[in-house]
């Protein structure tokens, strides 16, 4: 595609901007609290646009390791969910603990990182 | 896909329906002033007010809820979903068997043009589950609260399940409640690998049966109204069913409902205290192992939850399409998250 500008993000910002400075001052009860949620998915959007790409990345690699299969990460998923259900992959496999444990964090950075425990300190020598 | 007619919930609909209606429930005038919505989805309105009845001005909360028209072979319907009358005998039910539940002042009838629902009493209280668990003003009843819980579950476990008037209540055993979540889970066709894990845990650890109870079914903090004294009501009893005993308890422990709190009971108390509740109120002990299986399953099922939530509007016979069943399908991955921690930390095989 043209690289356009001002980008996607820089777009979906500028709206979450708007909504907070101009909208939300003047809303109160269930509006107020739908605009909060409108303001809410639009960051979700934004870190997605950020973080996505690389988080893919890593979760195809990591599900090409695991499950021995190829393909996009939809079929890498349905791939995995069928070896699970079938027994092929054991629920206490500590590699499938450690790609879901990864995944469900990279899902969380985009969705909710508050959700996230705060980042252990970094070890010292 | 199947909405509420938003006729019947449209404000100016609700404000002229209502003096009628409160006529019939509370006697006097009827004048009905300060009437705001709290919260609408696609089948639930509620609806704060204050009316006129011959006993004076009274607060009250209306619910309006429709009954969902699914479509043949809509996994949904496998779900339990108590409204408008049959909400109302239940929790008259369980107000007989000492459970504080909002007193009721009127079923909507046909005649009321309000569609189904029920007119009830406003209990004081706060609802909202992180005020409970954080606020100064709640610390002498957060001491008590877990027992408190503890006890309430057992109450609600002696109302009769043979009373006529119960009639509607479904059966949804441990199996059969796996079942019907991963029939929701697969009609939502989003393969999703941590649901399949938790799934396959659940099928493994299944407890042991056990003569079936009334179950709220959505037993956790965010559904209780909570004073300085504790809990003053407990609300949204629209997946009531008939089921394991050990099921609210486990319910009630899910991380999702502790708000932050570092207690696993609600975010607010302990399980020694819960257990000790229950065991008061029901003359016998709790099943830890199986309060665990529900609250392993139960990060499973709100997963589901959000999923259906967020995604049954790609689905054949559709769903809602709104910034709050949006939202809350990007909350699929919070439990799922809590759910791998729990197995990585106590290992999958306990």
């Amino acid at each position: 595609m043209p690289d356009s500008r001002p980008e996607g993000a820089d777009l979906v910002a500028v709206v979450r901007a708007w909504l907070e400075d101009a909208v939300l001052p003047g809303l109160e009860g269930e509006p107020r609290f739908q605009c909060r949620v409108a303001m809410s998915l639009l960051s979700m959007v934004e870190r997605e646009l950020q973080l996505k790409p690389a988080a893919d990345g890593a979760e195809r690699q990591r599900l090409q390791d695991l499950t021995g299969g190829a393909g996009d990460l939809s079929a890498l998923n349905r791939r995995l969910c069928a070896q699970i259900e079938s027994g092929a992959v054991a629920v206490d496999d500590p590699r499938l603990l450690r790609h879901l444990d990864a995944a469900l964090r990279d899902a969380l950075a985009i969705n909710n990182p508050r959700w996230l425990p705060p980042a252990a300190p970094p070890h010292s020598e | 896909m199947s909405v509420i007619d938003e006729s019947l919930t449209a404000p100016d609909h609700v404000a002229a329906r209502l003096p009628a209606l409160c006529r019939r429930a509370l006697g006097g005038s009827g004048r009905v002033r300060g009437l705001a919505r709290l919260t609408g989805g696609a089948t639930k309105a509620t609806w704060r007010l204050e009316a006129e009845g011959a006993q004076g001005w009274q607060a009250l909360i209306l619910q309006q809820s429709v009954e969902p028209a699914r479509a043949a072979g809509d996994p949904k319907s496998a779900l339990p979903r108590v409204i408008g009358a049959d909400d109302a005998a239940l929790m008259q039910a369980a107000a007989a068997a000492g459970v504080p539940v909002p007193p009721l002042r009127a079923v909507l009838a046909p005649a009321d043009g309000l569609g189904g629902g029920f007119l009830v009493g406003l209990v004081p209280g706060e609802a909202s589950g992180r005020k409970i668990v954080h606020a100064p003003e709640f610390a002498a009843a957060r001491e008590g609260l877990a027992g408190q819980c503890g006890e309430i579950v057992g109450r609600i476990q002696q109302v009769d399940l043979a009373a006529p008037e119960l009639a509607f209540l479904e059966t949804c055993d441990p199996r059969q409640t796996l079942d019907s979540y991963g029939a929701v889970y697969a009609y939502c066709a989003h393969p999703h690998p941590a649901i399949a894990l938790g799934l396959k845990w659940a099928y493994a650890h299944l407890p042991p049966a056990r003569p079936h109870v009334l179950v709220h079914g959505d037993y956790r903090n965010g559904n209780l109204l909570v004073d300085a004294s504790g809990v003053t009501a407990v609300l949204d009893w629209e997946l009531a069913h008939k089921g394991d005993p050990m099921e609210d308890l486990g319910w009630l422990c899910v991380k999702s409902w502790r708000y932050g709190g570092a207690e696993p009971v609600g975010g607010f108390g302990s399980r020694a205290a819960l257990f000790a509740g229950y065991e008061r109120m029901a003359g016998q002990p709790a099943d830890p192992e199986a309060v665990r299986f529900w609250e392993v399953f139960g990060h499973v099922r709100w997963a589901i939850m959000c999923m259906m939530k967020g995604e049954s509007h790609a689905t054949p016979h559709g769903g809602e399409r709104s910034l709050e069943a949006f939202a809350i399908g990007r909350r699929t991955e919070e439990p799922l998250f809590d759910l791998i921690q729990d197995l990585i930390e106590t290992g999958p095989g306990s």
